[in-house]
């Protein structure tokens, strides 16, 4: 994993936490066809947890610490829930990254438990703190942006994804689309089949 | 420009169109858009520096600018928080605009001249005259004219066949639905969308012409890009997909008595009593984007083209008379999305290809109406948005793969992992159906401000949005109508999203007809204040896509306003 220069300005601890994020959805996978095996990469060798950091962080409200914290306070609960007679307090410096220490299948439940408003929210920082909605919304958002992130050109930017998106520009093949057998942005295509109907028939009539 | 006849907010689906109608009449029109305009001589980098002031001049329409902007780039150029098409402001180095949501989902709209029609898939079919009648203070009659004056204008012509058409047409008609030959749709039945896209170039299959000399030339290339901003044609104005700054816009130009200023943000109504005509709107206080100076501007009229969500903001935030439909009644179609999975083999003989392509033809160029229920349409976009919107969106579901009654794979809900990539290694043999239900006016549903949360431009706009018993019931109809289509159509799998409903792509009837404006778009309460975009819509159309009513109903309320003021 190389860490490009623009992740100095997120704590270590929350690009770790959203790489677990983006590993729990898009993991690297083995794929076979009739041409044998290939390793499709996943979410993080793209650097998809950048662009959801990028993202967050370009919200009007930013809100990435927050955001990891929250999935610091669902691994807690699972942790909590599994070995109830420890001794496991919640303290947002001591458990940052916890997140990132489930298995991947806790790292979904993690993320489903807040998506369901299973996790205490009182203990959650603002503003997520006793508001149901915005988990939510912010829940969808991690998968939407994830896979828009990862199926589109962002890969491509190479080097220029640091950019403001207005100072970025394709350096690279975006290896998404090989996996989806996308070509890419075209001029046209030649499969015009015809017309079912015309308006000037209806007008006819 | 001296004192303008009309100021008009917002350059958008309708703004764009009524500005055109009343410089035809010989009015001094301004215009305000709140964002940025792509392909405009005067603001050649429009993301990254401020540019000119206002642009008078069908001469300062450059398409070389415009297809350097619009590269056709799914994350450049759809991305909800920094892409060209976003709701924000100009410079991408700045958040976007703030909403407060008291649901799940989010509204997809876009600032800049052409408004959210940047991005819209030029649906264009007329309301369900059902919908209209006795509902509308106005009949469907009434609108006909209007429709046809918009559906030449633009123009709208029905899309053509491409190889998903193909195939949703094959599974309707074995599902035992009906060809509806009709632009006015009384009974259930499929057709091709009625598109305001230009047909396609007429050498499209002539082997001499490459794509990229087609792309400059007139007509639909079938390049697939109607979502992302289509960029192809000779001119601006003869740009394919009829978003308005390519079709109403270089229109108003010509005209001579149109000066748009992007980069303006409206963010109050200017009133006075006056002692014949009441509460009258004189004018509009706005605040340039790039460099945060305000302003007061003043007309004889006012018409508000914001949008169904800035629109009752506005009213709310200029403390205009207490309205108890303003900003209520809010529809947004309940969508939602039903994806089929085919395999090659199956395909083969429908189509002759061993795939569907949904990246080619019109994003959305066929559909299936169901007066009473809604609609159901095709859609075929960019991988990226297509693993968003049918595999992110929907609710997390414990369920796997299960067979129905008919022993067919169906799933509903999101899918990740392994799945998702199976998934999405099958996008060539992909046929996205997108549900756009019929749902009913509520009061309880709206759009309200947040005083306690303000931005740059007032307190911020929050949205409630929870669907009747009846909306979701004819939602669930329409999911089984799509899957069964694709079923029919040899799908393997199909995979229900289940959107959350707040998911807002058609936003309507914020301000509507009867309750907050007259049949003439005129407010009740404000005289010389208008509305001609899709909050004055009575109900939801009975399922049809809202802009080329909107546009119908902005180019009536041009003329009314003429006739009633100059």
């Amino acid at each position: 994993m190389v860490i490009s220069s623009m992740s100095c300005q997120w704590s270590y601890t929350t690009q770790l936490n959203f790489m677990a994020v983006v590993d729990a959805l898009i993991p690297s996978s083995v794929v076979t066809s009739n041409c044998g095996c290939t390793v499709q990469y996943g979410g993080v060798p793209l650097s998809i947890w950048e662009y959801l950091l990028m993202s967050i962080d370009s919200l009007p409200v930013p809100l990435t610490e927050e955001t990891s914290q929250l999935l610091d306070l669902s691994a807690f609960h699972i942790y909590k829930k599994r070995y109830p007679l420890s001794f496991l307090i919640y303290h947002p410096h001591t458990s940052q990254a916890l997140f990132s220490t489930l298995s991947r299948k806790d790292r979904l439940r993690a993320i489903n438990l807040l998506e369901k408003l299973m996790v205490p929210s009182d203990s959650f920082p603002v503003p997520y703190k006793n508001n149901p909605i915005i988990v939510q919304i912010m829940i969808d958002s991690l998968y939407q942006l994830t896979f828009f992130g990862y199926y589109s050109e962002w890969f491509g930017y190479g080097e220029t994804r640091i950019h403001s998106p207005a100072f970025s520009s394709l350096r690279t093949y975006p290896v998404s689309w090989a996996y989806t057998g996308y070509p890419g942005p075209s001029f046209g295509y030649r499969d015009f089949r015809g017309f079912l109907l015309k308006m000037k028939d209806l007008k006819q009539e | 420009m001296q004192k303008p006849d009309v100021i008009v907010i917002g350059a958008g689906g309708g703004g764009a169109v009524i500005a055109k109608e009343l410089g035809e009449l010989g009015l001094c029109v301004l215009v305000l858009e709140a964002g940025p305009w792509y392909g405009n001589k005067q603001w050649p980098h429009p993301n990254i520096e401020k540019g000119g002031f206002c642009s008078r001049s069908v001469a300062d329409l450059d398409v070389s600018l415009f297809k350097e902007s619009y590269n056709k780039l799914e994350n450049n150029m759809n991305d909800q928080i920094a892409g060209k098409l976003r709701w924000g402001p100009a410079n991408r180095e700045n958040p976007p605009w703030n909403r407060n949501f008291q649901q799940r989902g989010f509204a997809w709209q876009n600032s800049g001249v052409g408004g959210s029609t940047q991005h819209y898939l030029a649906n264009s079919p007329r309301a369900i005259p059902s919908a209209i009648e006795r509902q509308w203070p106005l009949s469907y009659r009434e609108l006909i004219p209007y429709y046809e004056k918009v559906e030449a204008e633009l123009p709208v012509e029905f899309a053509p066949t491409t190889s998903k058409e193909e195939l949703f047409y094959y599974g309707a008609k074995k599902a035992g639905w009906n060809l509806l030959s009709t632009l006015d749709v009384g009974s259930p039945g499929f057709r091709p969308q009625p598109n305001a896209i230009l047909p396609p170039n007429e050498n499209l299959l002539h082997p001499a012409y490459t794509e990229e000399q087609l792309s400059w030339m007139e007509g639909c290339t079938l390049a697939g890009h109607c979502i992302n901003g289509c960029p192809h044609g000779p001119s601006v104005a003869k740009i394919a997909k009829r978003s308005t700054n390519v079709s109403y816009v270089p229109l108003a130009l010509n005209t001579g008595k149109v000066e748009i200023r992007p980069n303006t943000f409206s963010y109050q109504v200017i009133t006075e009593n006056h002692p014949k005509e009441g509460i009258r709107a004189t004018g509009v206080k706005v605040r340039n984007t790039w460099t945060g100076e305000k302003e007061e501007l003043f007309a004889d009229c006012i018409i508000i083209a914001a949008g169904a969500i800035e629109t009752p903001r506005l009213w709310l935030n200029s403390s205009l008379p207490f309205n108890p439909w303003a900003g209520r009644g809010l529809v947004n179609h309940n969508m939602d999305m039903v994806t089929g999975v085919f395999n090659e083999i199956e395909l083969l003989p429908i189509l002759g290809t061993p795939a569907v392509n949904p990246f080619v033809g019109h994003t959305s160029g066929a559909r299936l109406d169901y007066p009473g229920l809604g609609s159901i349409q095709i859609i075929g976009t960019s991988p990226g948005l297509m693993a968003s919107f049918s595999y992110a969106l929907g609710h997390s579901e414990t369920k796997t793969f299960h067979q129905n009654s008919n022993e067919n794979a169906f799933k509903t809900g999101r899918v990740i992992g392994k799945e998702l990539i199976e998934l999405m290694a099958d996008y060539q043999t992909s046929l996205s159906i997108l549900i756009v239900t019929d749902d009913e006016v509520d009061q309880k549903n709206n759009v309200s401000i947040v005083p306690a949360t303000l931005d740059e431009h007032g307190a911020i706009p929050s949205i409630r949005y929870d669907p009747t018993r009846n909306t979701r019931r004819k939602k669930g109809k329409l999911v089984k109508i799509a899957a069964d289509i694709l079923f029919q159509a040899g799908a393997r799998k199909v995979i229900h999203s289940h959107w959350p409903d707040g998911l807002m792509i058609h936003i309507m009837s914020t301000m509507r007809m009867g309750y907050v404006v007259d049949e003439n778009c005129e407010a009740l309460q404000v005289s010389r204040l208008f509305i001609a975009d899709n909050s004055v819509l009575t109900n939801g159309l009975g399922g049809a896509n809202p802009t080329l009513t909107t546009q119908a109903l902005a180019t009536r309320t041009a003329e009314k306003i003429y006739n009633k003021y100059f």
